[in-house]
């Protein structure tokens, strides 16, 4: 099976540049579970991963990540929009040269100009994008001529290719100029992308599916399958039986509770790789009702210790994921170049936690078992978003070992969107939040410094001069030894600060029907390389033949 | 005389001693249940258990004791149920003997209300209700299915205020001068009893799905207390691989309905047939 | 008649009325903020925000909403869903005819069978079978609505995985599929949440028609009819069913509040994409309007149902006719 793998990876470079519809190759329905609707289908907007993944598909990027994950310099980039690229000499712009054979679905060539209005819109304070900061390095961006856009930077830095190329995907300016920015939220366009990428958006059907179809004049080759389907299914006994019964080909995220029944199917196969993925439980240090005053519990850096003294995170990690995570690493991932494993982590002791609590004034006075200061008890809420169920249950193993040492914890589930919401919004005291990383280290620097506070994901405001201090000079630093010495001092820094109880580090796990063949799924996004993943045609299915697609709509525009 | 008929039917007296043991082991829940219903005593080793002998309903992915949670969850479900069914009961034949009482143009109002609210489905009305409150206290919870429960009782209150006020004795009582307040209270609710027992059964056994209900869908009873529906509730991510979890609260509850189902209609058909 | 049909609608044009008035009052009294906390949020870009509050007139005098927020519902406008970034009506558009669907199918068959179950039972009156079937039925009229439903789940889909589950239909093949195997796709998903919901109601229907078919029986023309030597059978079959069939119209009409209650948990364990499922996530999401919009569809089917048996009542029953 590898060497097949292998043979047709080696097909897929030589047919890069050439026609690739093949009829024994092209052909197949992907039918994908997954457990909700995308927030939205424009790039600037989308926040959650099923979002993502179709506008990954159906957009592209000047460049993307490879499978390495390195995003210092252009080490390992694959080309996308940009066939190729040219740095100047002072590195404060890079040219990018557009494939001139790229078209948008509607037929219209994509042009340096509409690279220009994608820096624009990102930009855009009515717009709103999350990834605005992610993008606050690149000064302008100017089109000498239709295929060349030239990305001007505000100075040189390590990841400033990272940030032209894989933080934007181009939109396109002939659609969007029609509509003024600020309706673009609620617009019916954005429900209909037209992109540039080598899946075409054929429907999306409110909380049922979206569904893409395969772009067969593609510049960058016709995918190997010819649809790819999100079936939704919020409820996870439904989607696991659906999986089980063969009504869907991939499952993103088994669960360790569901590893056993899929294992013994014999139709199906479980894949596991690095994910990049850690949760914990974050603190609001700020009041989330005025953000200009201190949280009235976890301003103080040494309650917040002594909360992490009274979990024990090991057992908790083992009674949700069994051996399908380890305990998360503060501010990092294990992935990382630059993880440090030596860490201490503040330890599981609950005596010392009680005797702690003590210290700072927060006693049982009145023998309900609660403590007390001030006449205030020591209890606090923790927003959990319903549609996880690991987080769920990570929440009720806190609430009662945070019980043990007189700690009242109430619990807040909420469905997904308010979540997301009210996290962004720092509208909560307490919050069991998941991050899918960023593929570089420098992302600490949007979830943890005081710059991602307004804008990144710092939605719980730590705020410590110092570990700002170290991440911005790790990322700033072009030696790759120096640039860990700086973020392992930077993770010491918030790990003792503990401005979140660190708590999982998932490994992903898919599930796959046997006759999906799955090629390079890379760490941060497992759907990178669908287009390359093919059905060999005696395997496929009665739905493989249904959607089959023969004809391209957009090859009648010259 | 015959109204003792109602206990010579075989499945009254199983009845009343399936609610008898209900009541009971709610009651006693600290004496009755081998566990602390919300302690979590090894999260890795004892969750998710099947069934056994030390834990005959086994355990839930928190390594709560599942027989303990159903005992407790007796307390909490029949509780929060009876209190409710109070608060129908009391509001149902307040406003249905007033409409009936005053007559007239206030009674055509307050029957217009009543028909504005019965036209909601009280589980809509509760999901309308709850969907507002962020975390919920179980007082309020029950006041919600107090006030959403009242509806048809203070109808059928209202008719047989209506009967009744024509009646003879009401009459004589009026004519030598009885105050209205005294004519219900001496009149008219002795004679509304029977009604009312047979709503108030049939009633908070209705209650009691509803709130297992509310609480399966995640809006009723929070964690960590345990109630018949957040149980199951916990069970249902994974209902094939934890079905211990659906089962026995299910049949904790479904027990305690058919018991107080079939007291209902036993009262209601004796009362029938004294008349 | 015609006069009975204006008074008639009317009246639930009425009561319609103080179901919306009272969902204003719902919105309004509401702790938790209904617009998720946008407005106060200096997060909020202020253009959003100020979008938000003219959409809504949410900085107008009380009445003056209610007066907005009324002729927007008169125009069909039941305002815009948050959690799924579409009208309100747009939503309820789809989802609402899937949850008729079940309704309807559930309606036909609970009502043949607890009709057929009434009339073997007041046939064999005090037989066993009688008796077992009493016993059955309040069992299953006793039966928590989801529970049932889990069971059910539980049993076909991992222990006899036959019929599918999830989804009103297969969303991968269905668009696919010649105008017959499409019917099978649906019928295949419509059947265990169908089933669940006739098991509920029939058992319901079968009480209630045992008796009113008692009730019946001992009437002055039964006796008649008896006197006159036909057989209990036929007694049973062409008077007593003629006249417990008018208390079942009735019985319709007024049922949509339980099959509504129904759907929303039978639409919950088996995903079907109705307005219960709809309802049930827009809880979580709080997106309020998406909850206020299926409270009021519900009580509008609510009224409609009993104004329906209210007029069928009427003409079904030859004494109502001249009324």
């Amino acid at each position: 099976m590898r060497k097949a793998a292998a043979a047709l990876l080696l097909l897929t470079a030589a047919c890069a540049g050439g026609d690739n519809t093949s009829p024994a190759l092209g052909g197949g329905t992907l039918v994908i579970a997954t457990g909700g609707d995308p927030n939205s289908l424009l790039p600037p907007l989308v926040g959650t991963t099923q979002g993502r993944q179709v506008t990954d598909l159906v957009y592209d990027r000047l460049a993307s990540l490879g499978d390495s994950l390195n995003t210092l310099g252009d080490g390992g980039f694959i080309p996308q929009l940009a066939q190729s690229w040219t740095w100047a000499h002072d590195s404060l712009s890079i040219a990018f040269h557009l494939n001139p054979r790229a078209k948008w679905h509607d037929g219209v060539p994509v042009t340096s100009s509409d690279v220009r209005f994608t820096l624009g819109a990102y930009r855009d304070s009515s717009l709103q994008s999350t990834a605005a900061a992610l993008i606050s390095s690149i000064d302008s961006v100017s089109a000498p001529d239709s295929v060349t856009a030239v990305v001007w930077f505000h100075s040189r830095a390590p990841e400033q290719f990272y940030n032209a190329t894989d933080q934007m995907s181009i939109i396109p300016e002939h659609i969007w100029k029609k509509i003024p920015i600020a309706s673009w939220r609620s617009s019916d366009q954005a429900n209909h992308p037209i992109g540039s990428g080598q899946f075409r958006f054929a429907s999306w059907k409110q909380g049922e599916s979206v569904t893409l179809v395969a772009d067969t004049g593609n510049y960058r080759g016709r995918p190997k399958l010819d649809r790819i389907i999100w079936s939704i299914a919020p409820d996870f006994n439904a989607a696991l039986a659906r999986f089980l019964g063969g009504e869907t080909d991939f499952f993103e995220a088994i669960r360790a509770d569901a590893v056993a029944q899929a294992q013994s199917n014999p139709n199906l196969k479980l894949v596991a790789f690095q994910g990049i993925d850690y949760s914990f439980l974050q603190f609001n240090l700020r009041d989330p009702r005025n953000p200009a005053k201190p949280n009235r519990l976890f301003a103080d850096r040494e309650l917040r210790r002594a909360l992490t003294m009274a979990v024990d995170r090991n057992s908790i990690v083992r009674s949700v994921y069994d051996s399908l995570a380890e305990p998360a690493l503060a501010g990092s991932l294990r992935a990382y170049p630059t993880a440090d494993r030596s860490v201490p982590p503040i330890p599981f002791d609950i005596a010392a936690a009680g005797a702690k609590l003590d210290s700072l004034g927060w006693r049982d006075s009145n023998g309900d078992s609660i403590r007390e200061k001030n006449g205030h008890d020591l209890a606090f809420n923790i927003l959990v978003p319903s549609s996880s169920k690991a987080r769920t249950r990570m929440a009720v193993l806190i609430q009662e070992q945070l019980r043990r040492v007189g700690v009242t914890v109430g619990i807040e589930p909420v469905e997904f969107p308010v979540f997301s919401d009210r996290s962004d919004k720092s509208d909560y005291d307490a919050e069991i939040n998941s991050i899918h990383a960023d593929p570089s280290p420098s992302g600490a620097r949007q979830d943890w410094a005081t710059a991602g506070i307004k804008g990144g994901n710092n939605t719980g405001s730590y705020s410590n001069p110092v570990f700002d201090a170290l991440v911005d000079s790790a990322t700033a630093a072009y030696d790759p030894a120096a640039r860990n010495t700086l973020f392992r001092k930077a993770y010491r820094v918030i790990n003792d600060d503990a401005p979140a109880i660190w708590l999982a580090e998932p490994k992903a796990m898919v599930g796959v029907q046997r006759r999906i063949h799955v090629t390079g799924l890379r760490p941060d996004a497992w759907w990178q390389h669908i287009a390359d993943w093919w059905i060999p045609a005696k395997e496929r299915i009665a739905r493989d033949a249904s959607g089959a697609v023969t004809t391209d709509p957009a090859k009648k525009n010259p | 005389m015959k109204r003792t008929t109602v206990w010579s039917r075989p499945s009254t007296r199983v009845a009343v001693v399936t609610l008898a043991i209900f009541f009971l082991g709610a009651l006693f829940a600290p004496v009755v249940a081998p566990y602390n219903p919300t302690a979590q005593p090894d999260i890795v080793a004892l969750k998710d258990l099947p069934p056994s002998v030390a834990h005959p309903f086994g355990t839930d992915p928190y390594s709560r004791d599942v027989l303990s949670r159903v005992v407790y969850g007796a307390r909490l479900s029949m509780g929060i149920g009876f209190l409710a069914t109070l608060i129908s009961v009391t509001l149902g034949v307040a406003y249905g003997a007033m409409s009936g009482l005053a007559g007239g143009f206030v009674d055509a109002v307050m029957m217009r209300v009543l028909d504005a609210f019965m036209a909601i489905p009280r589980l809509l009305l509760l999901i309308a209700l709850l969907a507002a409150w962020h975390s919920l206290p179980i007082t309020t919870l029950i006041l919600f299915l107090g006030f959403t429960g009242w509806f048809s009782l203070s109808r059928i209150v209202r008719g047989q205020v209506l009967a009744l006020k024509e009646s003879e004795f009401v009459m004589a009582a009026r004519a030598i001068g009885a105050n209205r307040g005294r004519i219900v209270v001496t009149h008219l609710l002795p004679n509304l009893y029977s009604v009312i027992v047979v709503a108030a059964t049939l009633g908070f056994a209705h209650v009691i799905v509803l709130e297992a209900g509310l609480s399966y869908l995640g809006i009723g009873v929070p964690q960590p207390l345990a109630s018949w529906g957040n149980i199951i509730q916990d069970g249902a991510e994974n209902v094939s691989g934890l079905w211990w979890l659906s089962l026995f609260p299910g049949l904790a509850l479904l027990a305690a309905v058919i018991a107080l189902n079939t007291l209902g209609e036993r009262i209601r058909e004796t009362f029938q047939s004294t008349r | 008649m015609l006069s009975l049909l204006v008074s008639r609608g009317l009246q639930s044009a009425l009561i319609v009325a103080l179901v919306v008035t009272f969902s204003f009052l719902l919105i309004h009294s509401a702790p938790g903020d209904p617009f998720a906390g946008a407005l106060d949020n200096p997060r909020v870009n202020p253009a959003i925000r100020a979008n938000l509050r003219a959409q809504y007139g949410l900085d107008r005098p009380l009445p003056e909403q209610y007066v907005k927020y009324v002729a927007q519902l008169a125009r069909g406008n039941l305002g815009w869903s948050f959690s799924r970034g579409r009208s309100v009506r747009a939503v309820l558009g789809d989802v609402l005819p899937r949850t008729l669907l079940l309704m309807a199918t559930a309606l036909v068959a609970s009502f043949l069978i607890g009709v057929g179950v009434a009339t073997v039972q007041v046939s064999r009156r005090g037989s066993a079978l009688d008796g077992f079937l009493d016993r059955a039925s309040l069992f299953l009229a006793s039966m928590p609505d989801f529970w049932l439903a889990i069971l059910i789940l539980l049993a076909f889909s991992y222990w006899i995985p036959f019929f599918s589950i999830g989804g009103a239909v297969d969303p991968v093949v269905h668009d696919m599929l010649p105008p017959y195997a499409r019917f099978f796709d649906s019928l295949w998903h419509l059947i265990l949440p169908a089933v669940t919901l006739t098991l509920l109601y029939a058992s319901g229907i079968a009480r209630f028609q045992r008796g009113a078919l008692l009730d019946v029986m001992p009437l002055d023309f039964i006796r008649t009819a008896r006197s006159k030597g036909l057989r209990e059978r036929q007694i049973l079959l062409h008077h007593a069913m003629r006249n417990a069939l008018l208390t079942l119209i009735t019985l319709i009409g007024l049922s949509f509040p339980a099959l509504l209650t129904g759907a929303v948990f039978i639409e919950k364990v088996f995903a079907w994409p109705g307005m219960g499922l709809a309802m049930v996530g827009a809880i979580g999401a709080r997106d309020y309007p998406l909850v206020i919009g299926c409270v009021i569809v519900g009580s509008v089917l609510v009224v409609l149902g009993s104004l329906l048996a209210d007029l069928l009542y009427r003409w079904a029953d030859p004494r109502l006719r001249q009324l």
